[in-house]
């Protein structure tokens, strides 16, 4: 039997997804007997030449992680989809956005703006900054371009599977090496390697919910969890009822709430405003003898909404960012 | 939402007599409308709700839904939903069949100029609507019986009414004879009228032979509702029932029993004041007429079996355990009295000092105190524990217990006549609250042998004779003063609270069930459907009201209890159990007590669904869904919403709430205000809380420009917390679109009640505004 070929590659990502999939254990001593890999600069030696050598359609599984940030990230997104047969958006980054995609609060000016000079941590008297091209001693330097907006790979070119996770867990790993080859084929069984139903449906603390509202937000440091009782009735925004299962409900099982990193439910409209709906039906007292800036005051917890209710796929979302 | 196979539509244009086609073209109006997918019959009228009735039964033969052009079904005098819903159950067509394009109250009646534009998008919303509309589910069919719980005044009153009325009752009482508090007053005030009273050793057992010789009424004494849980429309009650020693059957109350009976234990009825005997009668006159034992205290020495001429005794008798369905409550549980030992200062361990309950039966022993002791002097204390913000001791309740002045004073009146030369002062904090004509007269004649004095006792002592009250003036001045006994007028809570939990009813925050909204004009009905709620467990009250409220309740619960069946409404929730992620998150919102999770997922029971729609908006996993009010059928309305108007204008939507934010908008047309804004359209939503923040933004992606969503005033949602939910969903949508610099103006929340039509006339303005600053929505396509 033919191996399968395969090439890997990261976008704008922390390398956590690349080393998940070395994190496998003895599991990946055995993934050369069926895969051939073809291409993945991080963990082996590659070139840019190497991929494009390759002939149009001869791979099979092309595997991204990472958002889309720069030019040059679109550019190998877009050699991948013409190199293989199928793409696979790896981890929340590639599927979402992902943590990078929080950038899209800001302009790309606010952002540069930000980085080479207002960080306290700066000293750039000569105010440089990047710039596409420069010329320095008669040569011509390029740098890939800072494009306006973090995307998701989908939102540049059409994705076949969908592996979510910041990283994906091992049993979601071992489930993409299992289905590789019916990835290939064309055939897999699930578009997206997750469950269909939220963390709530899996999560070890399920039998301890009572239906009940949750008086109080806190913050995460304005909390010792109790580690039996669900978070989301302990007044901790967790948000494993509107996240998809299949990560093994790792964050509870270390009295973490759930951060959303599987991806949002697949009837939601939109990944974060159906999760603040329901977190502002549950949570604060709405009694009648409060007065209604009272009744507010729950919300005062949450300090940073796009980051509580979208930080992994706010560049999905349908205001996705902030125009200049 | 799966469109009906071809549907046949008629549409009705109205111009009510020319008021409508004033501003709008009905002919164009009526060309377009036939034009609409899926209309087969267009017929234009002059005058629908007054002569042109009989003539649309018959043009629309055939059709199976109707979309009427005209004025508004929420607020018409002559024309609206309910009418139009009788109208098609005529027609032989499901009530849900139709729509309204609510062209007068929101159209012609707001704006000036020519408004065919705007009333050929209203038109097509209806219309866009309608298509996709399903017929109401079959009614539910529930047991036409009632089960009331507690036999004080209400709960027996409300058996007597549902019993005379052909329903089957079961009466549950905790205690083993009925009446309650009720027959432990001896003395019942009058409500109206002049200052008068009945004697409970008359009226009481009158009110409970009722009970007793109603063949519908099964009475269960000594006997407790352990567990009520909803199932398939109904109500499923475990009674618990202590064990019947004494056959009522045969136990002729002659009382040979307690003759030989050994053990003296003390007399609850009369607040421990008397002994009874192991086997006794609480109290002469109890119904069932029948003596019981108390099987904690008796010692089974079996002396009473020896004596007991019609062999009724069996001291083997087990506690029996009662399951049965009903299919209307009614919660009449009463009140409980406040712990005044709570109160340190005032003393309440010595017996000197009584309760209103304690003084009662004192009168019903002619002021003769069982151990002796003087009631030469007596001071009344009003306020014991309740008004208590504000009091040198905050102790106790905050609020008002609304009955104790007038009885206070009606005890002070019979002390009076039981001992003519006795001197009487009366406490009182702030004010005497002897409410309406009857008490009030009693307040003005008491003056003449009661002394009252405006202060709070902030101190009692034993004193050589009685008492010593130390007590503090409204000046801050201290005074002291002497009685013999202190009577503490004590504030009264409810009782029940373990059912009412069970139950999930609204409570305020001291406990008492409230009614739902508008309560005003549903009385008794409490936030979970056929459950009614009557007498002091609503709040304190003379016997009177109870009973009252008793009947009130009866006859609601009769609606149903005559019919056998729970007609559903057209909006009810639908869960895919195939979608639910088990989250209970919809079972946390809802407030009718109408979802429950089961091990295949929520299971809503339509018979108790209200329509609201808090589950479905607050459902993370979409397994919900509001049957009628999908977000697809708001989306295909978003989507012609806009059609005429100018690609310039900013496109405003207004979410209306059901009751009172669409209905304000009604009234904008209704008191004549003019608005300029033609590019102002609205949809009648269910709770304002029936959207969620995800629809919100999927209606910005379609091209709307700015969003009013408004709902029912503080304290008045009719679904419980819908309004806060929304406005607390805003909020925090705001502060996303804020922090990606979209401007929190597109999206504005509003509480507007009926008669807040100007408020909602200045939010379209203001809107309007902002939004020709601002320009389009750049999230948006054009509409």
């Amino acid at each position: 039997m033919s191996r399968i070929r395969i090439i890997l590659n990261w976008g704008a990502s922390c390398g956590g997804c690349d080393v998940s999939i070395l994190d496998v254990g003895r599991a990946i001593l055995d993934l050369p007997e069926s895969v051939e890999i073809l291409y993945w600069p991080v963990a082996l030696d590659f070139k840019r030449q190497d991929l494009e050598n390759l002939p149009d359609g001869s791979v099979d599984v092309g595997i991204i992680n990472g958002a889309v940030r720069t030019a040059e990230q679109e550019e190998e997104a877009r050699i991948f989809r013409t190199k293989c047969k199928q793409i696979v958006a790896y981890g929340s980054c590639a599927c979402f956005g992902g943590i990078p995609g929080l950038a899209n609060q800001f302009t790309s000016e606010e952002l540069l703006q930000r980085a080479y000079f207002e960080a306290p941590s700066n000293v750039n008297e000569e105010g440089t900054m990047p710039q596409p091209v420069s010329g320095q001693e008669g040569f011509s330097l390029t740098l890939p371009e800072f494009l306006p907006e973090v995307r998701s790979l989908e939102q540049v070119v059409p994705v076949d599977c969908y592996v979510p996770g910041c990283p994906p867990s091992n049993s979601t790993i071992m489930e993409l090496l299992g289905a590789l080859g019916s990835i290939a084929a064309g055939n897999a069984a699930k578009k997206v390697l997750a469950s269909d139903k939220a963390l709530c449906y899996d999560c070890p603390r399920g039998k301890t919910k009572e239906a009940k509202k949750a008086a109080t937000l806190y913050r995460p440091h304005e909390i010792i969890a109790g580690s039996e009782h669900c978070l989301l009735e302990q007044g901790i925004v967790c948000l494993g009822f509107a996240t998809r299962g299949g990560c093994g409900a790792r964050c509870i099982n270390v009295n973490m709430p759930c951060r959303g990193c599987y991806g949002w439910l697949p009837a939601m409209s939109d990944p974060g405003a159906e999760a603040m709906s329901a977190i502002a039906s549950i949570t604060g007292e709405w009694e009648d003898y409060l007065q209604p800036p009272k009744i507010m005051e729950v919300l005062e917890a949450v300090k940073d909404a796009v980051g509580i209710f979208y930080p992994f796929s706010l560049p999905s979302a349908i205001i996705n960012r902030k125009r200049g | 939402m799966k469109n009906a196979p071809n549907p046949r539509i008629g549409v009705v244009v109205c111009s009510c007599g020319g008021q409508i086609a004033e501003k709008v073209n009905v002919e164009v109006l009526a060309e377009k409308a036939a034009e609409l997918e899926g209309v087969v019959k267009v017929s234009r009228v002059d005058n629908l709700c007054r002569q042109d009735l009989s003539r649309i039964k018959q043009d629309f033969q055939g059709c199976d839904r109707l979309l009427f052009a005209g004025c508004s079904e929420r607020s018409s005098l002559t024309f609206t939903e309910d009418r139009i819903g009788a109208l098609l159950s005529e027609m032989g067509l499901n009530k849900a069949m139709f729509e309204v394009a609510n062209l007068r109250e929101q159209c012609v009646w707001i704006h000036d100029g020519d408004l065919t534009g705007k009333a050929l998008d209203m038109l097509r919303m209806a219309h866009a609507k309608l298509k996709s509309n399903l017929p109401t589910p079959d009614p539910v069919k529930i047991m036409p019986k009632s089960i009331v719980i507690g036999g004080g005044p209400a709960g027996m009153q409300a058996a007597v009414d549902l019993a005379a009325a052909g329903t089957d009752v079961v009466l549950v009482e905790k205690r083993a004879y009925l009446g309650g508090h009720f027959c432990q007053i001896p003395y019942l005030l009058q409500c109206e009228g002049w200052p008068a009273m009945c004697v409970s050793d008359c009226v009481a057992p009158v009110q409970a032979r009722k009970v007793a010789f109603s063949p519908r009424v099964k009475i269960l004494t000594n006997a407790e509702v352990a567990d009520i849980a909803r199932e398939n429309g109904n109500f499923r009650v475990t009674i618990t029932r202590q064990a019947r020693f004494v056959d009522p059957e045969r136990c002729v109350s002659c009382g040979k029993c307690a003759e030989v009976c050994p053990v003296e234990m003390q007399n609850e009825y009369e607040y421990g004041w008397t002994k009874r005997k192991a086997i006794d009668k609480e109290y002469r006159l109890a119904i069932p007429d029948t003596y019981t034992l108390d099987s904690g205290a008796c010692t089974r020495c079996g002396e009473c079996l020896n004596v007991c001429p019609t062999g009724a005794i069996d001291l083997d008798a087990q506690p029996e355990i009662v399951e049965d369905t009903f299919g209307t409550v009614i919660l009449a549980t009463g009140f409980k009295t406040l712990n005044l030992n709570t109160l340190e200062e005032l003393n309440y361990a010595s017996p000197n000092v009584l309760s209103s309950m304690e003084m009662e039966r004192l009168i019903a022993a002619r002021l003769n105190r069982p151990g002796g002791g003087e009631v030469e002097r007596i001071t009344f204390m009003l306020c014991g524990g309740s008004r208590s913000a504000g009091k040198e001791i905050p102790k106790g309740m905050p609020y008002c217990s609304k009955t104790c002045c007038s009885i206070a004073v009606k005890q002070a009146n019979r002390a009076a006549a039981l001992k003519p030369h006795a001197e009487i002062a009366m406490i009182y904090f702030g004010d005497v609250r002897t409410y309406g004509r009857a008490f009030e007269q009693f307040y003005n004649d008491a003056k003449d042998y009661v002394e009252f004095i405006n202060g709070e006792v902030v101190r009692v002592e034993d004193a050589d004779a009685g008492l010593k009250l130390h007590l503090v003036t409204p000046d801050g001045e201290t005074e002291e003063l002497e009685t013999d006994l202190l009577v503490l007028a004590e504030a009264l809570l409810p009782q029940g609270n373990r059912l009412i939990e069970k139950l999930k009813l609204k409570t305020d925050r001291y406990s008492y069930p409230l009614e739902v909204q508008p309560r005003i004009l549903r009385p008794t009905e409490s936030f979970i459907d056929r459950v009614y709620i009557a007498g002091a467990v609503t709040g304190p009250k003379m016997v009177q009201e109870s009973i009252e409220q008793g009947s009130a309740a009866a006859l609601r619960a009769l609606q149903h209890g005559a019919k056998g069946e729970k007609e559903l409404l057209k909006f009810v929730s639908e869960v895919d159990p195939e979608r639910c992620s088990h989250c209970r998150i919809c079972e946390t919102v809802c407030p009718h007590g109408a979802i429950r999770m089961t091990g295949e997922g929520a299971a809503v029971d339509q018979a108790f669904c209200q329509g609201c729609g808090l589950c479905a908006s607050a459902c993370p996993s979409h397994a919900i869904r509001l049957r009628n009010f999908s977000n697809a059928q708001i989306l295909d309305q978003v989507a012609v919403a806009f059609s005429e108007v100018n690609g310039d204008e900013p496109k405003i939507l207004g979410l209306l709430c059901y009751w009172c934010s669409y209905a304000s908008a009604d009234l904008m047309g209704v008191n004549g205000l003019k608005i300029p804004q033609q590019n102002f359209r609205s949809v009648r939503i269910r709770c304002s809380s029936s959207v969620n923040a995800g629809l919100l933004l999927e209606i910005f992606k379609m091209g709307v420009d700015g969003i009013i969503i408004a709902g029912c005033p503080p304290k008045n949602c009719h679904h419980g917390s819908g309004n806060y939910m929304t406005a607390k969903r805003v909020m925090l949508l705001n502060t996303v679109m804020r922090q990606l610099g979209l401007s929190a103006g597109r999206l504005k929340w509003e509480y507007i009640g009926v008669p807040m039509w100007r408020d909602l006339a200045k939010a379209i303005e203001e809107m309007d505004r902002t939004l020709r600053k601002l320009g389009p929505n750049p999230f948006g396509r054009s509409l």
